[in-house]
């Protein structure tokens, strides 16, 4: 009776919490897509890296994304307020997005993390990414003079 | 905010390739800037597959320093695989540096390759660039593009894009047909052609604007869209001009969006004015017809011929270019009879640039007559001659004539 479009899968995050979504769109994330083509039959699949949280904002994106009635001109927008998160969250996002292989959530997030480096100074970036800067004196001089055009 | 111990462990969990993908979203200036960050981070900006130098990058130096000092330390500096390149700055002139560049790129990973020349004189391309066997996007404007001998094409081609670039007449048509994968080609002011051969099986898009006699399609099963303006009227020597470039468009099994300027049409009218074209464009949806004058009873006629033989046409679109009001259009159009052809698909029309004068009204009138399955009729007025916003034309077009939906849909846009 149900076709393999209504087949709905049930997600568990790493904090086991269980999420209910449609098989058409979890299979954005082909992670899931090859869980499920070789034959998982599993109650619930286990997301081990994806947190509640996480998972909720994935499923909300992967529906717009999935939705066929939205045009390019709404999956921007709502592609602009998803990101407005802090930057933390945008990082964790990044990394369930590569766990789970889900290529236009990755492209949405990473994009999101560079525009917001390209407002931050050399001295933000390395608080936000927490890097250390371990060139002595000489060592940073020799870099600025090798691309000094990008330090003007 | 988190605590500072999950933040640290969230970044130093971050594979290689994210780094590399949030790099990829940054302008080069800022990825090359992340070299400053520390030792680990040094080299990170020289992996990077794209360099775009673009009106962006150009912004930022002011006129400091010139590109040329640039472009040649930080490709040598690159490592890795450089999947694309592309240079679009303004006021950019062809130099020998531009070759040299060309010797540092790797041949077998580019896949997208711009380069724009603004000022001055067309820059030779160089051979190097015809061994990039990875190319799936070339984009040039003003240089010259001379094929090798026995250049096999690039096979993994999809988008040509050329602007503005000197092509050989006897080797363009071999140069299309060896590029098996072509879907998308743009030609706009390069040389003229006698006659343009396309032969490109996988042709979905072509856009042409310049001169050519003759066109022909050879093999394009799936060309669907096409846009044909000529930027001489010089090209119109001789009979047939109109007849053949129909002839060639009927040949294309999937062409369902065409877009000509209305005086190419004209010389159907050469011999009489055209009831029907003897070929019928059976795929054809949308029509946009531009640089239409509304002067001249052949020009219309060929009009209405043409819309006549598009059977299942959709969506007509048509941009206005009045000047002088000629009372025997708007005689010839009122004399049309609209029961003698009842365009039954057509659904929208767009008219822009509309000035509401004699004959544009009359030709409006015959299609809302005739088009007896139109839900949309979308007016655009030319600012120049319309003062009123195009409540008069709205006035003199509603209800609008055999009004077989009894609802308004004529609308000012």
């Amino acid at each position: 009776m149900s076709s393999p479009e209504e087949k709905t899968l049930i997600l568990k995050s790493s904090d086991n919490e269980e999420f209910l979504v449609k098989e058409s769109v979890a299979v954005q994330c082909i992670t899931i897509k090859n869980l499920v083509e070789d034959g998982c039959d599993l109650d619930a699949i286990p997301l081990l890296n994806v947190d509640s949280k996480n998972l909720a904002w994935i499923i909300e994106f992967m529906e717009k994304y999935a939705d066929s009635t939205s045009t390019d001109a709404e999956k921007k927008d709502f592609d602009t307020e998803f990101v407005k998160k802090p930057f933390n969250d945008v990082l964790g996002l990044i990394l369930a997005a590569n766990y789970l292989n889900f290529p236009a959530l990755m492209d949405v997030m990473c994009d999101a993390c560079a525009n917001e480096m390209k407002l931050w100074s050399v001295e933000q970036v390395r608080e936000k990414f927490h890097i250390q800067n371990d060139y002595t004196e000489e060592e940073e001089k020799a870099v600025r003079a090798e691309n000094f055009w990008a330090f003007e | 905010m988190c605590s500072g111990r999950s933040e640290a462990d969230l970044i130093s969990n971050l594979p290689g390739s994210i780094i590399d993908n949030i790099m990829g979203c940054l302008p080069l200036r800022d990825a090359v800037r992340t070299s400053i960050l520390s030792r680990e981070w040094r080299y990170k900006w020289v992996t990077c597959p794209e360099l775009v130098f673009d009106f962006w990058f150009d912004q930022m130096f002011l006129g400091n320093h010139k590109l040329e000092q640039l472009v040649y330390p930080i490709l040598k500096l690159h490592r890795g695989p450089l999947v694309k390149f592309a240079l679009q700055v303004p006021a950019f002139r062809s130099c020998p540096h531009i070759d040299q560049w060309v010797d540092l790129m790797q041949n077998n990973t580019i896949q997208d390759f711009t380069l724009h020349i603004s000022r001055g004189d067309s820059h030779r391309l160089p051979f190097r660039i015809f061994t990039f066997h990875q190319l799936r996007k070339l984009k040039l404007y003003k240089c010259v593009f001379n094929p090798p001998p026995g250049f096999k094409g690039f096979n993994k081609l999809l988008n040509l894009d050329l602007q503005n670039v000197d092509l050989v007449h006897e080797t363009f048509a071999s140069f299309i047909s060896a590029c098996r994968m072509l879907e998308r080609l743009r030609m706009i002011d390069c040389t003229s052609f006698d006659c343009l051969e396309i032969d490109s099986p996988k042709l979905k898009f072509l856009e042409f604007h310049g001169v050519f006699r003759f066109i022909a399609f050879k093999n394009s099963p799936l060309l669907e869209e096409v846009s044909i303006s000529f930027s001489s009227m010089e090209f119109k020597t001789g009979k047939s001009f109109s007849s053949n470039l129909i002839d060639s468009l009927s040949c294309l099994p999937s062409l369902e969006k065409l877009h000509l300027q209305a005086f190419a049409l004209e010389e159907l009218a050469e011999d009489g004015l055209p009831r029907n074209l003897p070929v019928t464009l059976k795929t054809l949806k949308i029509l946009h017809l531009s640089d239409m004058y509304f002067e001249k009873i052949e020009e219309i006629s060929c009009v209405l011929c043409l819309i006549r033989s598009s059977p299942n046409l959709q969506k007509l679109k048509i941009t206005a270019f009045t000047f002088d009001v000629v009372e025997s259009v708007g005689e010839y159009l009122r004399a049309q009879k609209s029961s003698d052809c009842l365009l039954a698909q057509l659904k929208t029309v767009d008219m822009l640039l509309f000035s509401g004068v004699e004959p544009e009204m009359e030709f409006v009138k015959y299609l809302l007559a005739s088009a007896t399955g139109l839900e949309e009729m979308a007016i655009l007025p030319h600012s120049g001659s319309v003062s009123d916003g195009g409540e008069s034309i709205l006035n003199e077009l509603t209800p609008p004539p055999n009004n077989f939906n009894n609802h308004q849909f004529v609308k000012i846009i």
